[in-house]
């Protein structure tokens, strides 16, 4: 939840001309447009640059903001169509696997993260960690779902899917994340297991 | 299966999805069966864990980023007030007449003859065409000629707004 006005008053506020008020909206989606973006394009300076775009693309098509969705259901959609687009165009880097493949790699992974997970005994940073290591598919969903205020008709309009697909794969993201934590975290998490 | 059924149950329970009779079903599940009271358990941690997990944080200059670049544009007019009518009815008449010519060609060129002629199907087999005179390579040709130029025109159109206005295109 955020504070101050609505989207819908700073919007009407941008539109009237006080360009200003277009960063509170900045301010208050940044960070969930930059983890979005950061999903799907693994290196920080092209995700900043991307979530600025995404920023800067909504800002010009605010007219055609109709408030037929909520405005961060909007935005999240331009910036997973700016990713896609950003990923189309630098295809060599792009290793397309299916997320059951990406979760059997990284369930079989044991590398410096879990001493570093021993170390830091940070259930959050573990969490993070483990979604980190799901399919990105998987990972935009749990972040739109339990980060982003997000619906699962929100997250369909989002990510370009039917309602019904979505809620499967949220079922799947949270029993591989269930699975991933158990098994690579065993004993990090056997007080909470 | 069975597993997987409790899981998506409880999902759905855990989410505020599950009809009013269902969830007394699983509460009740819940307080007498070991096995769903710890299956239970575990999902609502991971539940409560999904939802503690920090956001990435973009560099401190983000917004200002953001305002400066924003500062120099403005905001596009909506994409109804721009769209040139006449290139919708283009299209229209582009696929209009692509249709109408496939009919005619169709119709000229079907072998009439395996249809009944004594009664004819609601009287259509006596119809003859006497466009075949007209349906000579020069025609076709010029035919082609004018759809391929009417494509690129539209083509242009298209590009030019993607030009002007490239924010337009960004939910597609």
């Amino acid at each position: 939840m955020h504070h101050g006005p609505s989207d819908t008053e700073v919007l009407s506020r941008v539109l009237n001309g006080d360009q200003n008020a277009y960063a509170l909206l900045v301010d208050r989606y940044r960070n969930f447009v930059f983890t979005i973006v950061l999903k799907y394009v693994k290196n920080r300076e092209d995700a900043e640059e991307i979530a600025q775009d995404t920023f800067i693309k909504a800002y010009r098509s605010l007219a055609d903001f109709k408030g037929l969705s909520k405005f961060s259901t909007w935005l999240y959609r331009i910036a997973t169509t700016t990713s896609i687009t950003f990923l189309r165009k630098k295809k060599p880097e792009v290793h397309p696997l299916d997320h059951d493949h990406i979760y059997q790699k990284a369930i079989n992974l044991d590398g410096g993260l879990h001493a570093n997970i021993i170390e830091q005994k940070n259930r959050q940073s573990m969490v993070r960690q483990a979604i980190e290591r799901l399919g990105e598919g998987d990972a935009q969903v749990l972040l739109l779902f339990y980060n982003a205020e997000q619906n699962l008709d929100d997250i369909a309009q989002i990510m370009g899917k039917e309602t019904n697909a979505v809620k499967v794969q949220l079922f799947r993201a949270r029993a591989r994340l269930k699975e991933l934590m158990k098994k690579q975290f065993k004993e990090e998490i056997k007080d909470i297991f | 299966m069975k597993q997987l059924d409790r899981e998506t149950r409880l999902w759905n329970y855990i989410d505020g999805k599950s009809d009013a009779l269902e969830m007394v079903q699983i509460r009740q599940l819940i307080t007498e069966n070991k096995d769903w009271q710890q299956a239970y358990e575990e999902l609502s941690r991971i539940h409560q864990m999904a939802g503690t997990t920090e956001l990435e944080q973009p560099s401190v200059r983000f917004t200002k980023n953001v305002m400066e670049e924003i500062a120099k544009f403005q905001i596009a007019p909506a994409t109804k007030q721009y769209i040139n009518k006449w290139i919708i009815w283009g299209i229209v008449i582009f696929f209009l007449i692509l249709a109408g010519s496939l009919l005619v060609f169709g119709s000229i060129h079907a072998d009439w003859s395996t249809v009944e002629t004594s009664s004819g199907w609601m009287g259509l087999a006596s119809w003859k065409v006497y466009l075949v005179p007209l349906l000579n390579p020069a025609l076709i040709n010029l035919f082609i000629l004018v759809n391929i130029i009417l494509g690129w025109i539209l083509l242009d159109h298209y590009l030019s707004h993607q030009k002007h206005f490239p924010e337009k295109s960004l939910n597609t």
